[in-house]
Formats: structure tokens, sequence, C-alpha cells
């Protein structure tokens, strides 16, 4: 079981990734530690000074839309964020997030709104959300399969690490 | 049961019976990376504890993102690559050859029937040649490369029947943002774009790649064009094998379908900050502009350079704003200057940039003023993507772009360019 709680930062509908972190701080490092100072700074200046709080990422449509670029959710994690509710991810940055150890979760948001104290609880089968400042409650099938099992190793790295050379290897076919 | 093209390539890279829905690993035939996110796939593998690239001959990092280098941060991340390279023997082009998207068609990477993975949205571009070409980010990268093959979640598909003659003057990006104004910025999530009908015949195989290039704007996982007649030909001449094409079964399932009469297709331009909120020109034109940019993996073609020559041989004078021109490839480049049209447009005040990805997302230098209205034959124009947040970028095809540069404000060049 995963359990977090944190005030909830709001966005709209197709946050682009260079919206998330513009290509052009990329020149300087792509260390996501050092970026997160510009995390969103296009749409949403001084975000950087809500981070004192634990906070969690609540969005509309189509989050992570535009580039696949890997550091738009390495730097969310890197600001200390482990969770984003979407009402549907971008399926390229929804894979990232994936692959970082995000959990990204697809559900209704409209009931959500800047500030609201949100506890997120992963079971086995189901992950269910609170808004505690709303007393809405949510509940949503919890991920299974190949992307349950690389959240649950906390990534895809530690996930490859728990593969043994066969498994890593195994689903090659000999004609090739 | 009947396949989409999509369900039968993964079905053939999987070694399953899959439908969409279905998740499968499936083997990638073509690996694509760039000096935006290869540095980052390197990091994911090397923390992957990975030892060796299992298929070496099917990776290709190109350097087009930061050309030439601009500092020595950057430069750092070049070494990688060239490390990279000498340590695993993957294929490496080196900075100045042009755009991953453009290279690797020359290359003759792109073949039908296969399943390609790029470290780039922009991927989804090489789906012209009837194949499932895909991006995905750094660390998915960096699995295929120790693995040779990736999970995927199987799409469902929107058919796209595409009818009629295009009106002269008319291009494919204009065929790309009408398709992306119906779509909409996530209206192909998860989703597969097919492309069939007659009309298919009329676009160049250029103007096939600038619309699976724009498929991207619309989240779509990948664009596929099964070869016709026309694509049949051009793999023949560039002995291209396409004995592993692929049709979709007759009676597959469409999620959608989208029905395009092209005659009735204006010349398009996208409004800021979103290429999707695309209207016919006669909307906008007069609008003033400030700076204009041809190129990009959208737009930076051999035949988008010479429909540029063609309108600055009838429209006089000189370009009245700012206009870069970035070569797609050195192949592109070369040719503008045998044809003179490199020379053509020096006259007029064009400033050539080296061939690469340019000043499209603010990695290579080209950034314009605060106030400006950017016209950009890219893909993107969200606010601050060309590096300054205080201008505002409209997309369109070359044609337009380059009228407006004589102009200064968006125009057609076939009605009234001279104005």
């Amino acid at each position: 079981m995963f359990e977090y709680e944190g005030k909830a930062i709001c966005f709209g509908d197709d946050i682009n990734t260079d919206y998330i972190i513009s290509s052009r701080r990329k020149k300087d490092t792509i260390d996501p530690y050092e970026l997160v100072p510009y995390l969103m700074e296009d749409i949403r200046p001084n975000l950087v000074d809500l981070l004192v709080d634990q906070v969690l990422f609540v969005a509309g449509e189509n989050f992570g839309c535009g580039s696949a670029m890997e550091v738009a959710a390495q730097i969310v994690k890197a600001a200390g964020i482990p969770i984003i509710i979407a009402k549907s991810f971008a399926r390229s940055y929804f894979r990232n997030a994936i692959n970082n150890g995000i959990l990204a979760i697809q559900a209704d948001t409209s009931h959500f709104r800047e500030g609201d104290i949100v506890r997120v609880r992963m079971e086995d089968e189901s992950v269910t959300i609170w808004n505690l400042s709303t007393e809405y409650v949510g509940h949503h099938v919890a991920p299974q399969g190949k992307i349950r099992e690389i959240l649950d190793a906390g990534g895809l790295i530690p996930y490859v690490a728990t593969l043994n050379k066969e498994e890593l290897h195994g689903n090659r076919r000999e004609d090739q | 049961m009947a396949k989409t093209i999509v369900e039968k390539i993964f079905s053939a890279k999987s070694g399953k019976d899959a439908r969409a829905g279905d998740i499968v690993d499936a083997q990638i035939d073509v690996i694509l990376t760039n000096d935006a996110s290869g540095p980052l796939s390197i990091d994911y593998f090397e923390k992957m504890g990975g030892d060796r690239v299992i298929h070496p001959e099917r990776v290709v990092a190109i350097i087009d993102h930061y050309v030439p280098c601009p500092n020595s941060k950057v430069a750092r991340l070049h070494q990688k690559l060239f490390d990279f390279r000498d340590r695993y023997g993957i294929t490496l082009v080196e900075a100045g050859h042009g755009i991953a998207h453009q290279v690797i068609d020359e290359l003759k990477y792109i073949r039908a029937g296969t399943l390609i993975i790029g470290g780039d949205s922009h991927t989804t571009t090489h789906g012209y040649l009837d194949t499932v070409s895909v991006g995905v980010g750094a660390s998915d990268l960096a699995f295929a490369l120790i693995t040779g093959a990736l999970w995927f979640k199987i799409p469902e598909t929107i058919r796209i029947n595409l009818t009629g003659i295009l009106r002269k003057g008319v291009s494919g990006k204009d065929v790309a943002l009408y398709l992306l104004r119906i779509l909409g910025a996530d209206g192909a999530n998860y989703r597969a774009l097919e492309f069939h009908g007659d009309g298919v015949g009329c676009l160049s195989l250029d103007d096939r790649k600038t619309i699976c290039n724009l498929a991207a704007e619309s989240s779509a996982k990948c664009a596929i064009m099964p070869l016709d007649e026309r694509a049949l030909e051009y793999c023949n001449t560039q002995h291209i094998r396409v004995d592993d094409c692929v049709v979709p079964d007759e009676g597959c399932t469409y999620s959608r379908t989208i029905e395009i009469d092209l005659a009735t297709v204006p010349l398009m331009i996208s409004l800021p900050p979103r290429a999707d909120l695309a209207v016919a020109i006669d909307e906008q034109l007069g609008t003033p502009i400030d700076m204009v940019v041809i190129g990009t993996c959208t737009n930076g073609r051999i035949s988008d350079f010479e429909i540029v020559d063609e309108v600055i041989r009838e429209i006089p004078g000189p370009f009245m704003v700012e206009t870069l021109i970035v070569p797609g490839s050195l192949e592109t480049y070369k040719h503008m200057v045998n044809r003179g049209i490199a020379g053509r447009l020096l006259e007029k005040g064009a400033m050539i940039l080296p061939p690469g990805c340019g000043p499209c997302c603010g990695s290579s230098p080209g950034t314009p003023r605060d106030g400006f209205n950017v016209l950009s034959t890219a893909n993107r124009n969200f606010v601050g993507r060309m590096g300054n947040v205080n201008s505002h970028i409209y997309l369109s095809s070359p044609a337009v772009a380059i009228a407006s540069a004589l102009t200064g404000h968006i125009t057609d060049p076939w009605r009234g360019g001279h104005v």
C-alpha cells in the first residue's frame, strides 16, 4: 500500500512538456534537480515557492502533450511530487511518468481546486482519492501488469534490476 | 478477425495475435535518437546496468538540436554520444548533417512493415512509408537499447479518408493543419492514424511526411500511410524493400472515420499558442509579421525550398522582415546551392542557418524579440517555444511563410502576393 497527502497545484487542459520545462533551459543542464526552479515557469511563475509544502499536481485533459522529452517527468519527481492526477495524459508522458516512479492517475479532476488537501491511497486493486477540503471521494482501479510492476519497483531503472538476463533478452526471437 | 495496420505490425513484431488494447513486447527494427534525448538515454542505460547494445546496427544517433554546439555544457552532452558510439558501435551522424527525421530517411532506414522508435515526438513522421513509428522517452529508449524490445499497448485506429485533389498552392502542411483542427490537441491520444482514399495519390512523399509529422500534435501514437502506387514507385527508385508492406484487413475496426475532400482544404494558419488553433488564411490576411522561419522536421525539405524559390521569383523586392532559412539536411542545403535557390534567398536578405532543428524549440539560435509575431513552418507554437515567452508564433506552409516575409504580413502567395 502507498499513501500520500498533499496540497493540490491545479492546471488546465493540454499542459505540454515545453510548459513543464522549456527546451531553452536544457542548454545549461539536463540535471532535473538543477532544473526544478524553472518548473512550469512560462505558465506558472513562482510555482517553485509552493514546493515548501507537500504537494501534488492536478490537471485537466492531455497532461504532458507535445514533446516526449523525459526531463519533463524527471523534473516533477525531482521537485518532490510523486503523484499527478489528470483527466487524461498524453501517452508519451504517461510512460515517462511511470518509468520514473510517478503515480499518474487518470481521474475526473473537476472536483479539485488550487490548494485543496488531497489524500491518495493505492492498494493492490484500487486507488482511492479523497479531497479532504471538499469531502469528495473517488474510487479507481489500480494500475496492473507491467505498469504496476514498474511502479512498484520505483521506476524503470530499479525494475530492470529485478529482471534476470533471460527475462531481459528472453523475448528476443532467434530469427532476428 | 480483421486487423488494422497497427495491429498487424505489432502482431508480427511480438509473435502474438495482437488486438487494440493488448499489451505486447515487440521487437524494434530501428532506434533513433538525437542530442536532446540521447545523452539522457545514455544515463538511463548506465543506471540500468547496460553493458551492451543488443543490435547496434539498428541504432542511429543524430546531432540536430544544438547545432553548432553552443557552449561547453552541451559539448559534454555531445561527447557522451561520441563515447557511446565508440564503445557500443552504434551509428552517429555529426552536427551539420541535418535533422534526425530527414537524415534517417536519406540513409534509408525507413522501410514498410517495420517498427521504429525515436527519442523524439516527431518520430511519427516515418509512418509515411507504411511503418509503425513512435516517439518515446529516454528511459524507454534505453530499455530498448539493452533488450531490443519494448512493451506497447496496441492503439485503436482512426481512419482518415482523403478524396479529391488539392487546389493549386495548397500543400501537405495545410492538410495537416486542417486535420489537426478537426482532431484537436488530444484527439488522437493513444490512437493510431491510418490514411486511405484516392486523395493520398495527389500528395507527394514529402507532403505525406509533413502530415505524419504533425500527427504528433494531435497526440497520435503513430500515423500510417499504406503504400500506394506513388509510394511503391518511390521505394523502387530508392531501392527500398517493400516485401513487408502491410494493408489493413477488410472489415477491421476503426474507432472513428474522418472524411476530408482535399479540394476544400484552404491555405491554413495556426494561431498562437497551439497548432490545433488552425484557421483558413482568409481570417488572418494582413496580420503583421516580424520574423519568418522556414525549415524544421515539418517543412525543411528540398521540395519545400523549391516552392519557396517559385514564390520569390514571382514577388519582387527584398524580405521585409528577418528571414531565417534552416535546410533540413546537408543534402537539402547542397541542392539549394546547386540550384541557385540559396543565392536567390541571400540576395533578398535571408539568413541561412546550419542544417538542423534551428530555432524551432529554442535549442539553436534565432530567438525572436519581445512582442514579435513569428511566422514559422514548424509544428509547435507554444508560449516560449522559440525561447522567448513574449513572442507569438504562427504556423503555415513554406509558400505562405516566404510570401509573408516579402510583404511583412500574412500573405496568400497566389492571391495578390505583390501588394
